[in-house]
């Protein structure tokens, strides 16, 4: 291929991507620092006995897993400034949107491993005068976590590929760094690229994945 | 040292526990009995405030744990709760060990979280609980890596870590394998000469009549008839204390 | 007091959301409120420019001059109007357009690249001010923005593969066109809907290039294009023998600068500049470096 015979194309090709995949792990990065522990407050509400609570939490996963995350994405955008009156960050209008979408599924996998814990543990914590507290985070929260991780690896992955929506509001990611390259240069060499770099972030995550797994194999 | 009047549960409309009353004395190593469903864990569970009672009162040296008032059941204060609730200590049909902690993680976890805990002294005394019940080897194990009767004496010595003044056990020895029973009623049998309080849910007949000084036969929900093993177990007064112990000789 | 206070962040995005779902679905309507129509109107040439709407003294003028700029809107994958280069800089024939504009007024020039789907969404809700790419002046832009006159034809051309047996517009009969998704070529399309019932299948691509790539695949019989943007990809793609154009066409447009409905000092003002550089050869200068040939109008 021609395309390939031009080193300085192919120099400026990869520099174009590497800075996109960077846009694509700030947006996963972000997604998940947040994400992880707003899952976890939803999921407590969804539990709580405070009909109000889970009432709310119900709403808030019936709203984030019935709609398409590409419409919450140009709602946070084009429709919160409009009915707010306020401008709003590209960046922080996608992270904002990521976020809360990932939380909804995240509180949806604590509560399918906190649900999957025996009575038994938390009447052996009871007997043993252990707190609420305690029993949560000393004995509940380390097993929830064996549970849910092949559950919450998958939702991991999803999201790199996920961040690609975010071209619908002009954010330069992975895809839409290709997709230029793509119209400017007239080939579709970029496509496979973008392709390569995801590959080897996903598989370096499944990798990461693996090990984490392998740390809490310990028990059964 | 422990009383326990009119408990009283209702599963629904299922009225399990129809009027339970329990006296334990310090010492005292009481065998409770009876045919599946007839409420006996049940009423082991609601001693330990695991199940919510429908009526009753339960008291430890004349200070109430629960009690009904007025048609409610009303408990005292949390920290009171908490503080009378640490007399008693309970050992589970399924062990309940908690699989993400080591067996000295174990032992050691609810010590630990008490004001002032000295981590040393607490080590060393789990040290010595696992010595007693004979697994000293297996501090660094996790339950995972042990038999059946070998986490049965684990949940034992997590108990008694905790220095209950009565160690309640719920059917210890009916989730083993017929030949790993002996080792956890050999504990038991040891604890009991070392005279702690022991009320003792099971279906070990020959356990109830060498350790235990009373027997408590409960059916249907009451308690049928109580006494010493050799009056309750040889020598039953009430026709259903018979069928049950003619069933259990005839299998 | 904690978990409390959480539900009811969590409560007011729920309804936050619930509540703005409907105003972002109907596409603005404060922006489309009736400008009123002054005969004071700065004169205009062009019979387009005399249709709109015009307000002597509205303050967007004078909101981008306290700015110090203003912000251009454009889709980064639209070569050659406005795309990112080599080394990642915004470039084309209308942005160096925009600059010399910009830099004739005293003005900052921004770029924000946008998704050209959500273009009239970016300029409403503020984000952008003009949008500047290759535009097409139609009466369904219309409706979003108000234009400036035309600086540019376009036609919207068809492109067949060079053996194929299509001569003319009646020769897709019976064939699958493609066009891209929201662009002209497929409201050109549109327009003659006996023409578009002939046709065996009329596929909306995401971009032009998957048009064209359909095209060599065969998937494809025909790709409506701007001309602009056809050429220019087919002497990317060094495959003029690959392709060929017809001399049909399916209609002569014109390009002018998107903006905001009731903006029309700031309107006027880009305009007077447009003009002074057509009038001094500066225009003529830059569509030579692009296109190697003066193709602006107006002026």
């Amino acid at each position: 291929m021609e395309f390939f015979q031009d080193f300085s194309k192919l120099g400026s090709l990869l520099s174009q991507m590497l800075g996109g995949s960077l846009v694509t792990l700030e947006i996963w990065a972000l997604t998940l620092v947040f994400a992880l522990p707003l899952g976890l407050l939803i999921c407590m509400m969804r539990l709580s006995k405070s009909r109000i609570l889970s009432g709310l939490s119900k709403a808030y996963i019936f709203y984030f897993r019935g709609t398409p995350l590409m419409l919450q994405l140009l709602f946070m955008f084009f429709g919160v400034p409009l009915v707010l009156g306020l401008k709003i960050d590209r960046m922080f209008a996608a992270v904002l949107a990521f976020l809360l979408n990932y939380a909804a599924y995240f509180s949806e996998i604590y509560r399918g491993g906190i649900q999957s814990i025996p009575k038994g543990q938390y009447e052996a914590a009871h007997v043993l005068g252990l707190s609420g507290k305690v029993t949560f985070t000393k004995i509940i929260l380390p097993q929830v976590v064996k549970r849910i991780l092949p559950p919450m690896g998958n939702e991991i992955i999803t999201l790199v590929k996920d961040t690609a929506l975010v071209y619908a509001i002009a954010i330069n990611e992975l895809l839409m760094e290709a997709k230029i390259v793509v119209m400017r240069e007239s080939t579709i060499v970029p496509f496979v690229a973008a392709a390569v770099f995801y590959l080897i972030m996903t598989g370096l995550l499944t990798k990461l994945l693996n090990v984490v797994e392998r740390k809490f194999a310990y028990y059964r | 040292m422990l009383k326990a009047t009119n408990i009283r549960k209702k599963f629904g409309k299922l009225e399990v526990l129809k009027g339970v009353d329990l006296e334990v004395n310090k010492g005292d190593v009481i065998a409770i009995i009876g045919p599946s469903g007839s409420g006996k864990s049940t009423f082991l569970r609601c001693v330990n405030l695991l199940e919510s009672v429908d009526g009753g009162c339960l008291e430890i040296d004349g200070e109430y744990l629960f009690r009904e008032q007025g048609g409610r059941i009303i408990f005292p204060e949390p920290d009171k709760k908490r503080a009378l609730r640490k007399r008693l200590g309970m050992v589970f049909q399924d062990f309940n060990l908690f699989p993400h902690l080591s067996v000295m993680q174990n032992l050691t976890l609810a010590p630990l979280q008490e004001q002032n805990a000295d981590r040393d002294a607490i080590e060393h005394s789990c040290r010595e609980l696992l010595r007693k019940v004979g697994l000293s080897e297996k501090e660094k194990s996790y339950p995972c890596e042990l038999s059946g009767g070998q986490q049965q004496r684990v949940a034992i010595a997590r108990a008694l870590a905790l220095k209950p003044e009565i160690l309640c056990f719920d059917e210890p020895t009916s989730a083993l394998d017929p030949e790993l029973t002996g080792e956890v009623l050999a504990v038991m049998k040891q604890l009991a000469s070392e005279h702690m309080t022991m009320v003792v849910v099971t279906h070990e007949m020959g356990f109830a009549g060498e350790v235990a000084n009373e027997v408590v036969f409960m059916d249907g929900g009451v308690v049928v008839e109580r006494g010493t093993p050799s009056q309750v177990l040889r020598n039953p007064s009430q026709q259903r204390t018979r069928d049950f112990m003619s069933k259990l000789l005839t299998v | 007091m904690k978990k409390i206070l959480a539900a009811l962040m969590a409560a007011a995005l729920v309804f936050g959301f619930a509540a703005c779902a409907a105003p972002a679905a109907s596409n603005s309507p404060s922006a489309s409120e009736a400008p009123s129509v002054s005969e004071e109107a700065s004169p205009s040439e062009s019979a387009e420019a005399a249709e709109q709407p015009s307000e002597s003294a509205d303050a967007s003028w004078q909101a981008i001059k306290d700015k110090g700029s203003f912000t251009l809107g454009f889709d980064q994958a639209f070569p050659p109007m406005g795309f990112k280069d080599d080394n990642g800089e915004y470039v084309g024939f209308d942005i160096d357009l925009a600059t010399e504009v910009a830099s004739r007024l005293g003005l900052e020039l921004k770029l924000q690249p946008v998704d050209w789907d959500a273009k009239a969404m970016e300029l409403s809700s503020g984000s952008i001010d003009v949008i500047w790419n290759g535009l097409t002046i139609n009466d369904d832009n219309k409706k979003d923005m108000l234009f400036s006159d035309p600086y540019m034809n376009n036609r919207q051309i068809i492109v067949v593969a060079a053996d194929s047996d299509i001569q003319s517009i009646a020769d897709l009969a019976g064939k699958v066109v493609a066009a891209q998704i929201d662009s002209s070529g497929l409201a050109a399309i549109e327009a003659q809907p006996d023409v578009m019932a002939t046709f065996a299948q009329l596929v909306q691509a995401p971009d032009y290039v998957e048009a064209f790539m359909e095209l060599k695949q065969g998937t494809v019989d025909a790709v409506v294009v701007d001309e602009i943007f056809g050429k220019y990809h087919i002497a990317q793609e060094k495959a003029a023998d690959t392709y060929r154009i017809l001399d049909d066409n399916f209609g002569e447009e014109q390009y002018g600068i998107g903006f905001r409905l009731g903006e029309q000092a700031f309107r006027d003002k880009i305009q007077e500049t447009l003009n002074a550089m057509i009038a001094d050869g500066k225009a003529a200068e830059i569509s030579k470096k692009w296109f190697g040939d003066n193709i602006v109008i107006g002026g």
